[in-house]
């Protein structure tokens, strides 16, 4: 088994010489995060991610929702953290080694709010181009139609791609943006 | 005729006749006939007599054997009751000893045995105890490609933030992304090894722990049973020895009664020397009525001569009709 690690960064730098794939001057290609939450792989635009995280020191808060874990102190900055599988109308996640709080920014009346996603687990990113994506079906999915961007064809499979916006609405995004600016002002 | 003479003949319902002629020699026919008769006394004396001592000879043989069987017993039972009592290792109770210790032995090569085997078991729990932590370096690895793999996806979003000046990055991120599943999925691979070794060991080891129960409670069973077997034998032992010392006394106590008796039996003796003198007075007092009728000298002379035949104090005492003294030592001399 070859997998000494100057041979792969070797390798590695080489296809990146050749910068066919990860060419953003490509035109319409977009990349994505595949992640795992209640059994299924989805798939979310990059360009809301901050960073992924390990799952961990969460405080529970009271008297919310139950697709609301709770929040998180990253970096000195309260977050919000949602459940993405009760969200999404499933049992919440049952933590595990794999499971990771993915940070995704989030705009509201011109000002940008984190907030932390629980999914089972994170996969890869991957660049795909108009040609992979395919609108959202109008029947056949097991969760809400708004809840959809497009399905994608990843490794010949049809992956959900998150309508993120919508997944974490304005009115909920400003309600835990409430919870946090006051959380915070309290710190 | 004198008055002994005819008091006799009296008593024995004969006519008195008148007395014959002193100086002839002619006898007279009662005094023979009377003759007869003593002859007759002598005789029936002398048969009681001697069926009185055939029968108390026969009794004291019959005594002396139970006596001498009695003697041969008890010298049995002593014997047999000194060697159940013998010191060191020649008695019984030795024996006994001997056979605790003998257990004892066995039991001690049992237990070092087992001892062994329980060396045997702590390896394999020692091998449990490898496999456990072969499995956390495993778990931790995994750990760390988990890691990785967040780190990796973390540095293509960054690079994808970069633009195009974070292409290349975005490649090495993704080829560490890779080698971070990779690895992670060779630590299962692992993972799945230990687990079905360390199952294996752990069913040996249940098996060891099972087994050791068992050892000890059979060697505590084994113990136990031994020891009780040779306690009950040592308790018989002891009853027997008991018994036997109780059968020795009881043997005495009887060998001294027959002794007792033998001695008793002697009374035969002197009732046949008794009848004897009276035999021998009959048979003279026969021999002077074969002539006639006896002289008043003559009967004083039997009497006399009875007198003097006497070989103890009590014969003479009834003789001259006196009451016996109240001192009767005399009356027990010993033959």
């Amino acid at each position: 088994m070859d997998i000494t690690v100057p041979h792969v960064v070797r390798e590695a730098s080489a296809r990146g010489d050749l910068a066919a794939r990860g060419n953003p001057a490509r035109q319409g290609t977009a990349q994505y995060l595949t992640f795992h939450a209640a059994q299924a792989t989805y798939a979310m635009g990059i360009g809301t991610i901050r960073e992924i995280i390990e799952y961990g020191s969460i405080t529970t808060i009271p008297l919310m929702p139950a697709f609301i874990r709770g929040v998180i102190n990253l970096r000195g900055a309260v977050v919000p953290v949602i459940d993405l599988a009760a969200r999404l109308g499933f049992p919440p996640a049952a933590p595990s080694r794999r499971t990771c709080i993915v940070i995704v920014e989030m705009g509201h009346e011109g000002e940008l709010f984190e907030m932390g996603l629980v999914v089972d687990g994170v996969s890869e990113v991957l660049e795909l181009s108009p040609a992979d994506l395919e609108p959202p079906p109008t029947f056949g999915a097991n969760i809400r139609s708004d809840f959809i961007q497009n399905m994608a064809r990843i490794h010949g499979n049809f992956v959900i791609v998150m309508r993120l916006e919508q997944v974490l609405s304005i009115d909920e995004v400003s309600h835990l943006a409430r919870m946090g600016l006051t959380t915070e002002a309290r710190e | 005729m004198d008055s002994l003479a005819r008091r006799t003949l009296h008593a024995l319902g004969w006519q008195d006749e008148a007395p014959g002629s002193e100086d002839g020699h002619v006898t007279s026919p009662a005094a023979q006939q009377l003759s007869v008769l003593t002859g007759i006394w002598a005789r029936q004396i002398d048969a009681a007599r001697s069926h009185g001592s055939g029968s108390v000879d026969k009794l004291t043989g019959l005594f002396a054997g139970i006596e001498r069987q009695l003697a041969e017993a008890i010298e049995m039972t002593e014997q047999a009751a000194k060697a159940m009592q013998g010191s060191g290792d020649s008695g019984m109770a030795g024996a006994v000893d001997v056979a605790r210790e003998r257990l004892q032995h066995v039991m001690g090569m049992i237990e070092s045995a087992v001892a062994s085997n329980h060396a045997l078991f702590e390896q394999v729990t020692q091998a449990v105890q490898a496999v456990r932590e072969l499995n956390e370096t495993a778990q931790s690895v995994e750990k760390i490609s988990q890691m990785t793999t967040l780190l990796s996806i973390n540095a293509r979003i960054e690079a994808a933030r970069a633009g195009e000046a974070g292409q290349g990055f975005a490649v090495v991120a993704d080829e560490v992304r890779r080698l971070a599943a990779q690895s992670r999925q060779e630590s299962q691979t692992i993972m799945a090894r230990v687990a079905r070794i360390e199952a294996v060991i752990q069913g040996t080891s249940d098996a060891a722990e099972a087994l050791k129960q068992r050892d000890r409670e059979l060697i505590e069973r084994s113990r136990s049973d031994m020891s009780g077997i040779v306690d009950e034998l040592g308790d018989s032992m002891q009853r027997v020895m008991e018994t036997s010392v109780s059968l020795c006394d009881i043997g005495q106590a009887a060998r001294m009664s027959v002794t007792e008796a033998l001695i008793q039996f002697q009374f035969q003796d002197r009732v046949s020397q008794r009848l004897h003198h009276v035999q021998l007075s009959a048979e003279r007092l026969g021999e002077v009525l074969q002539r006639d009728w006896p002289q008043a000298q003559q009967v004083d002379a039997l009497n006399a001569n009875l007198l003097s035949s006497y070989t103890m104090p009590e014969e003479g005492r009834i003789h001259r009709n006196e009451a016996e003294p109240d001192d009767d030592s005399d009356g027990l001399v010993m033959f």
